[in-house]
């Protein structure tokens, strides 16, 4: 009798044990559409000495039509389009980001949480803490997020991103 | 003297060769980004009895902004963006098209292999964009007339005439 207590005991931990280990590791997947729609609407964020950068996100279709300009004193520094979609593949959003007068450049978006995402280059999405390039966001309300632009290991500026409409 | 002549001769017969061959190999490099502004206008390709597909093309820098449409009896079916731009790390021109009907975004790489025609491919994986299975081609006919081909594994799927509507 007491070798069945024991041995019923060691069972029920176990089983336990293994239920507990099991919800840690199967979170559910986050659904990264539902997640990119917090975007939509347009932001402003003050850059400091007279600069604003405007930040408008459409949406189209399960993307992003976006333009963003930076102003200062009533002039238009520089604009920008991005179109950002899904990829099923890496389950990742892809964007191209494109300032007038560059090169293209393309981006992968992806939320690691509900409100923390991370921007990098899509050639870079295996191992984002090593690209030259990287920017860590979150959502601080359905009003404000930051972002924080990361270079070669190092955060260098963070933006406060604060809805107008 | 001659011993001298003959070795000057041969020299100079070599020299002119060599540059000859240097000429007809160090061909002009494509500008790229000027040859694909040959997109910019509006183009319309009938694909079927009433059902067209419409592209507007803008300039946006030295980028290029598409809308495309398909349009049936004058109804939209449906609609995509596109932004392109030149990659100068690789000398090409990358592109993303995105669909009101469908979830998912794709990825494009161009370049022009001549004056007028442009290869591509669809990128599935762009840290290794050579693995692709889907490659198109256009080639401009004329400045009002272009041909788009889509092949799958080396099969041509798709191919629409495109005609020019507005500059």
């Amino acid at each position: 009798m007491k070798t069945f207590c024991l041995t019923t005991m060691i069972v029920v931990f176990l089983l336990i044990s293994s239920n507990t280990t099991q919800s840690q590791t199967m979170q559910p997947k986050l659904n990264q559409a539902e997640l990119m729609k917090q975007f939509i609407g347009s932001w402003k964020v003050d850059m400091g000495k007279d600069t604003v950068l405007f930040w408008d996100a459409k949406s189209f279709g399960t993307g992003l039509e976006c333009y963003y300009k930076t102003v200062s004193k009533g002039k238009t520094l520089m604009e920008a389009k991005q179109l950002f979609g899904y990829e099923k593949k890496a389950d990742k959003y892809v964007a191209a980001n494109l300032v007038k007068g560059m090169d293209i450049e393309i981006w992968a978006l992806w939320f690691t949480s509900n409100s923390k995402y991370v921007i990098t280059f899509y050639s870079d999405i295996s191992n984002p803490d090593k690209s030259s390039f990287k920017m860590d966001g979150e959502f601080k309300s359905s009003n404000v997020y930051t972002e924080t632009y990361i270079m070669n290991g190092k955060p260098v500026m963070t933006y406060t991103y604060t809805r107008v409409k | 003297m001659k011993t001298f002549c003959l070795t000057t001769m041969i020299a100079v017969f070599l020299l002119i060769c060599s540059n000859g061959i240097q000429a007809q190999t160090t061909q002009t490099k494509l500008d790229q980004v000027e040859l694909f502004k040959q997109l910019l206008g509006t183009w319309k390709a009938e694909v079927a009895k009433d059902t067209s597909y419409v592209h507007e093309y803008t300039s946006f820098g030295n980028a290029i902004e598409g809308n495309i449409k398909i349009v049936t009896k004058g109804k939209v079916l449906y609609s995509v963006k596109q932004l392109w731009g030149y990659d100068k790390k690789n000398d090409k021109i990358l592109g993303v098209e995105l669909s009101n009907s469908s979830p998912e975004i794709s990825l494009y790489s161009l370049w022009f292999t001549s004056k007028n025609i442009c290869e591509g491919v669809v990128i599935q994986d762009i840290t290794h964009p050579e693995n692709t299975t889907t490659k198109m081609k256009m080639e401009f006919k004329s400045p009002d007339l272009a041909i788009l081909t889509f092949m799958e594994n080396d099969k041509v799927v798709v191919t629409r005439t495109y005609t020019r509507v507005k500059k």
